[in-house]
């Protein structure tokens, strides 16, 4: 049996595939990848088929190592890699072969990258996904994947080295324009309020993971305090009494009781998500019909099958 | 039925049930629920108070038909199937050692160990909504006079089983969080575990009830 076997870990790397559904009516957030662009695209040059697990790394210097040969691939934040001293080539498939270490370093560009193998993993889901959420401690390994641990692969191996052309490699800009629709209490704030929201240029802090990212910027003022809990949408644009708005993302809870201004589409999530430290942020509100042709544009694309 | 169904994001929506909780929209949610959930392509649905979100694929389906959906038809509760309700008991350890809040309360609210048990033991409480955590349940509502708001500066630690309260709501703990309510006392009960049909303890719906166990039957229970 081959198997990946973590040499050195990283502040944060866990197994993630697309989430967890129907979960969240007992408190189970969805989990999942953060940057579903860099996933999809990872799997899509491995042929890999819809919602395979994969690593994801935030951030951070990351060793694994080859028990018997593996295809593997890297995609989303822009770092270095080498296999012994020869420079491996991000969106781009390559093989691991037995007892090598992949050596992944310097992130450059973007926050998250992602490492895609080929076969099948022979480890048990839990609540239907491979996804791991820290918080919750669910998922196989229930949390950050630590040197020595195994992911045994029944592995499948690609007949020719498959790699993405350079213009459809994402890139992670220094100013970001999140799309937004409306939602549960944007009716509720003041004109005033929304105006605000949408003309202020925010900024990426450290005050962020898996559930959610906290901007800093202009304080938006409101009469509007806490809500009754209701569920809540990935993307949700909380705005809690100190003003400052806090966007939920993967691991968030699946209820809340802070009124929520605007939804970020999940399109755009995935760019927040490799936003660094001091990236500015803007707002940009389209009615549902248009960010729906954008959601559907985005999935049709990076759906293979 | 009056019901307002706002769309909250690409892929889903909410239908508010009341503006205000009280124990009625129970029924409403759970006869709008029923219905939902045997409509194709949803993905999530999320009770809570006065609320039920809805996920959908969006790829196949869309809002307005939904909507459209709902709309036309005509809930009707079904006040007759009032079956014996079960209430599910909760032992409840009340003690300064496990229920870090209970000398504040004391003295905020001006109320003995013995009141505060009998005032929070006193009342069976349904649940709203569970969330937040998987097995935390939503219990409401708590007697007035126990109401007290969450900590202005919650703590990063609570104990797996703390039982506390927020506002009118009270609640179980089923693992070790960070969380603003204020503790009165630990339970020994499992709130979350696969033995549970639903994995959760408690579901929306179910009524509920605390009562004090003695520090010794408490460690036997841990």
């Amino acid at each position: 049996m081959n198997a990946i076997k973590i040499i050195k870990p990283a502040i944060l790397a866990t197994l993630q595939d697309l989430g967890r559904k129907n979960y969240k009516n007992i408190g189970i957030s969805t989990s999942g990848v953060m940057d579903e662009e860099a996933y999809f695209l990872a799997n899509n040059l491995l042929s890999n088929p819809i919602n395979q697990p994969i690593i994801e790394v935030f951030y951070s210097d990351f060793q694994i190592q080859a028990l018997g040969d593996i295809n593997l691939v890297v995609t989303g934040a822009k770092v270095d890699i080498k296999i012994d001293d020869k420079t491996i080539e991000q969106y781009k498939t390559f093989m691991l072969k037995d007892k090598q270490i992949l050596k992944i370093s310097n992130v450059k560009n973007g926050m998250r990258y992602y490492i895609g193998f080929k076969g099948d993993l022979l480890l048990n889901k839990e609540f239907g996904s491979y996804s791991t959420s820290i918080k919750e401690e669910i998922g196989v390994f229930q949390k950050a994947l630590k040197s020595g641990d195994l992911l045994p692969i029944k592995t499948k191996f690609l007949t020719d080295v498959r790699a993405l052309k350079k213009q459809y490699i994402p890139k992670y800009e220094d100013n970001l324009i999140l799309r937004v629709t409306r939602t549960n209490q944007t009716n509720l704030f003041e004109k005033l309020s929304l105006e605000h929201f949408l003309n202020t240029t925010y900024e990426v802090t450290t005050m962020q993971n898996r559930l959610g990212y906290k901007l800093k910027g202009d304080m938006i003022k409101t009469k509007l305090k806490g809500i009754i809990s209701e569920g809540i949408c990935y993307g949700a644009v909380q705005i809690p009494p100190e003003g400052i708005p806090m966007i939920l993302l993967k691991e968030a809870q699946s209820i809340g009781g802070y009124p929520k201004i605007a939804n970020v589409i999940s399109v755009d999530c995935n760019k927040l998500s490799q936003a660094k430290v001091g990236t500015k942020v803007k707002f940009v509100l389209l009615n549902f019909d248009e960010a729906t042709k954008v959601c559907k544009n985005f999935y049709k694309e990076m759906s293979w099958q | 039925m009056n019901l307002k169904i706002i769309q909250t994001s690409v892929y889903s929506f909410t239908i508010y049930i009341s503006e205000t909780i009280n124990p009625s929209n129970l029924d409403k949610i759970s006869c709008i629920h029923n219905f939902i959930k045997n409509l194709d392509g949803i993905q999530e649905i999320v009770c809570s108070y006065v609320s039920i979100y809805v996920e959908f694929d969006f790829l196949n389906y869309n809002f307005s038909d939904y909507k459209n959906n709902i709309m036309k038809q005509n809930f009707k509760l079904n006040l007759n199937n009032k079956k014996d309700k079960i209430i599910k008991k909760i032992p409840v350890f009340y003690d300064f050692s496990v229920g870090f809040d209970l000398k504040d309360i004391m003295n905020e609210k001006n109320l003995s160990l013995d009141e505060i048990i009998y005032l929070h033991t006193n009342k069976t409480y349904k649940v709203y909504a569970n969330g937040f955590l998987p097995g935390f349940s939503f219990l409401a509502k708590i007697d007035e006079k126990l109401k007290m708001p969450r900590l202005s500066n919650p703590r990063l630690k609570i104990p797996k089983g703390s039982v506390g309260i927020a506002d009118i709501q009270t609640a179980v703990y089923p693992k070790q969080s960070a969380g603003g309510w204020r503790i009165l006392g630990q339970s020994p009960h499992e709130m979350f575990s696969k033995k549970y049909d639903g994995l959760s303890f408690l579901k929306v719906g179910d009524e509920v009830q605390f009562y004090p166990i003695s520090k010794r039957k408490f460690h036997e229970c841990n």
